[in-house]
């Protein structure tokens, strides 16, 4: 490949070629593309661009009318929707449709003002073109849009969701609890035929997904649907993947899912006639225990994060095609009726462990729930708890709950949770446990938060609070630690401690006679763990111990202390001449979990400046005799 | 093998591990060279991927003359971010992504990203990418361009990039009467 000469490099907008600008006006709400025609000659006539994309945001007209005067304000917007679909149709065709409706400090207007549905509004006869997003999307010309965003926003919402070109940006710590969306969307309108993405947002009900008579397929080609902050009935999200036959993505992102049992199989049609009111309460009653379940035959990613519904219910989830699946919320909220076969990947964060919970359920619940994935090459779990709830102490307790399984593919397992400084066995018996069942892991990766210590009595009512609290002491802890670690390399010269008194202890529970860890003499090659430092001979360095001594293939080491600056000093020391008194806790601890007096670090030349040690050991029966610790790049 | 390893020895190891590092050597207009993980650069970049499997990546530092050295910093950077750092989905050892919708919102990491570059550095970087046909990361950017325009006026417009407006007074009313729309109660 010969590259032409060099052009002068472009320092400005305009010296971006036509595609470029184009494409940044494809992000842009079409108000504003529309109107960067009359910025210079160089931009007139980029819009409408080739691609087809049309972005409507009531926040476009935020200035129309002043404050309190919405109906100018809708005005403009539907008037301006319908030039810009019009002008867009005009160039190519619409393929792309946003539709952005903010209600500002009027929540309910949303509603009222831009969605009300009529089925007999006709868009030719008015002057202004539309009165509602529906009819918005039933236009002619938008039949072809290919991937369509319809969300609403108001005041109310996190600024989080102020990004996003017509797109919210969402991220709730807890799970969702229903009660909320900003408007009804009415699914029969929306354009189906070429329809490959549909993003619904801040949505209170799909409407009009059921029609006894159209038994017909809706969505054609819809591979991906995903819906955020939304809530909607099982009835109408099962209905929609039944009209969705090439679905391959279902995201729901603190989707709250409604449950309506009919109260007789024979009284359907009571229940159909009823079925658009909010008559929850009618129906309560005869939910409690009731099992319902969402299937989802074709969908291969499936991402279920922070979603809820009645604690009464049970949602089973059928997925037997599923490849890729990611789940956050609590643990029980959740049950798989077929294990995925094909399962390549999954990602489970699971948040603190409800009141209605017992401690002793929780190792049942996790190993049933983990167990569905035995198939998978990568796991990810994420516990907001800590890693010794789940332990299994007792054999044949485990052989119970998992009986035959193994994970025989896992290559990569990742687990990221809390760990008590007192309670090492419970830790150690977990990360045993989970080190049995995947029999060929290749990569290990452990990320430990020291928590100090259990509290005595769970205060269920305040785990925000308290998570919040313990996040500010560890924050005062760290600084604390890294001030005495300063003041340790200041006056390095004196003994700061004695290497020989330190004995780096065997983990209990972990070195159980029970465990028998196929992985570690024969795949396991890289281990990355991070931990939080106190001491020489904590969890972490413990950890660094078993693994080097265990792990008979281990080439590579990853460790991070919880905030590096260790390294810093221990690479400085070290890199002199080698003292029997290191400088830190950090170096006494690993120098001794490796029984080694001496560690050459190295400080790697280029872009990677931290040291790098290289640590020989004397097995006879490995071919490898020394591997590489790293730190862990953040 | 002796535990304690001379400081030579330890040097040797660490020149063999570099040259098995799977890195590109990429060299910015102004003769610059820049490491990247061939990896993430094979994935994010269909122009690198391309060069990789034609083989035509030089050792000594591929000729990119099109990209400036701060460009190409950004590029590294990003793909090197990708490569290693993203906290919630370490796309590491496996492909597989979540990104399956043809455009997702920037993710975290990219927003701050692409927040802390210039103007001058982010039309560069626009122009690298496209250069380089790395999809995302032109998707990201020119989402950053965009939001810098969202909700504002044309004058508004002008003035946060500095456009020169080279119309006559007849022929801005000419387009303003055309896309009337637009500019209502503007």
């Amino acid at each position: 490949m010969a590259p032409p000469p060099p052009p002068p490099p472009p320092t400005h907008l305009c010296d971006l070629p036509d595609e470029l600008l184009q494409h940044i006006l494809d992000f842009t709400p079409s108000r504003e593309a529309a109107s960067t025609s009359v910025l210079s000659r160089r931009w007139r006539g980029l819009w409408p661009t080739p691609s087809g994309a049309v972005i409507l945001d009531t926040r476009s007209y935020g200035h129309v009318g002043g404050l309190g005067v919405y109906n100018k304000r809708r005005d403009a917007f539907f008037r301006g929707a319908g030039e810009a679909i019009a002008a867009a149709h005009h160039g190519s065709s619409v393929r792309t449709l946003a539709v952005h409706v903010d209600g500002g400090d009027d929540p309910d207007g949303v509603e009222e003002r831009f969605f009300t549905y009529r089925s007999d509004s006709d868009w030719t006869s008015t002057g202004c073109g539309f009165h509602s997003v529906h009819d918005v999307l039933r236009h002619p010309s938008t039949r072809g849009v290919v991937e369509l965003t319809v969300a609403a926003s108001s005041s109310d919402d996190l600024p989080a969701s102020a990004g996003g070109g017509g797109r919210i940006f969402c991220d709730w710590k807890k799970p969702f609890e229903g009660e909320e969306g900003l408007y009804k969307l009415r699914v029969d309108a929306v354009p189906s035929e070429a329809l490959r993405v549909l993003h619904v947002t801040n949505c209170s009900g799909l409407d009009g997904t059921h029609h006894p008579a159209t038994a017909a397929v809706l969505f054609p080609c819809l591979e991906v649907l995903r819906l955020c902050r939304c809530d909607v009935s099982l009835d109408s999200l099962q209905d929609m993947v039944v009209a969705s036959p090439r679905l391959a993505t279902l995201h729901l992102e603190r989707v709250f899912i409604r449950t309506k049992f009919r109260r007789l199989v024979s009284n359907r049609y009571f229940y159909q006639l009823n079925w658009d009111g909010d008559d929850d309460d009618q129906h309560e009653d005869y939910d409690d225990g009731r099992v319902g379940t969402l299937c989802c035959p074709g969908v291969t990613t499936l991402v279920v994060l922070n979603c809820s519904h009645r604690d009464s219910v049970t949602i089973e989830l059928d997925a037997p095609m599923v490849q890729v699946f990611r789940y956050k919320g609590y643990i029980h909220r959740l049950v798989l009726t077929s294990p995925p076969r094909d399962v390549r990947r999954a990602d489970l964060h699971f948040l603190e462990r409800n009141v209605y919970y017992h401690t002793r359920d929780l190792p049942e619940l996790f190993w049933l729930f983990v167990k569905n994935f035995s198939n998978a090459k990568v796991l990810k779990l994420k516990l907001d708890f800590p890693i010794g709830d789940i332990a299994v102490d007792d054999k044949k307790r485990y052989d119970d709950l998992m009986g035959e399984t193994l994970f025989c593919n896992l290559d990569l397992l990742e687990m990221e949770g809390q760990q008590h400084r007192r309670k090492r066995k419970g830790a150690g018996v977990a990360i045993g446990n989970l080190l049995q069942c995947c029999p060929a892991v290749r990569d290990l990766r452990l990320y430990l938060n020291t928590v100090k210590d259990p509290p005595n009595k769970r205060r269920y009512s305040s785990h925000r609070a308290d998570s919040e609290r313990n996040r500010m002491y560890l924050d005062r802890e760290a600084r604390l630690d890294f001030h005495r670690s300063v003041e340790h390399f200041m006056r390095r010269r004196d003994p700061v401690l004695s290497a020989n008194k330190v004995k780096v202890s065997d983990i209990p529970g972990l070195t159980n006679k029970s465990f028998l860890f196929n992985c570690l003499r024969f795949y396991l090659i890289r281990v990355t763990l991070q931990f939080d430092m106190d001491k020489a001979n904590c969890f972490g360095v413990q950890l660094v111990k078993f693994f080097f001594e265990k792990g008979m293939v281990l080439e590579e080491m990853h460790i991070d202390d919880g905030n590096k600056k260790l390294w810093d000093h221990m690479h400085r020391k070290i890199g002199g001449s080698t003292s029997s008194q290191p400088c830190s806790e950090f170096f006494l601890g690993i120098s001794k979990a490796l029984s080694v007096n001496q560690l050459n670090s190295l400080n790697a030349s280029g872009r990677i400046s931290y040291p790098w040690l290289q640590v020989s050991r004397r097995i006879p029966w490995t071919t490898k005799s020394s591997f590489t610790i790293l730190p862990l790049d953040r | 093998m002796e535990v304690d390893k001379g400081k030579g020895e330890a040097e040797e190891t660490r020149k063999v591990a570099e040259a098995d590092r799977d890195t590109v050597t990429l060299k910015s207009s102004d003769g610059k060279l820049f490491e990247v993980s061939k990896e993430a650069a094979a994935r994010l970049s269909t122009v690198l991927a391309g060069m990789i499997a034609g083989g035509s990546i030089d050792d000594n530092g591929t000729d990119l003359k099109q990209i400036g050295s701060e460009a190409l910093e950004n590029v590294v950077d990003y793909c090197n971010k990708h490569a290693n750092s993203i906290p919630s989905a370490a796309l590491i050892s496996s492909s597989i992504s979540f990104n399956t919708a043809p455009f997702k919102e920037p993710e975290e990491w990219e927003r701050k990203f692409v927040d802390r570059l210039s103007h001058d550095a982010l039309f560069d970087l626009v122009e690298a990418a496209n250069f380089l046909g790395m999809e995302r990361l032109l998707d990201v950017t020119c989402h950053k361009i965009s939001e810098m325009m969202k909700g504002k006026s044309p004058d508004q417009i002008r003035e946060v990039f500095n456009i020169k407006n080279d119309y006559t007074k007849e022929e801005l009313e000419e387009i303003r009467q055309e896309l009337a729309w637009a500019f209502y109660d503007d």
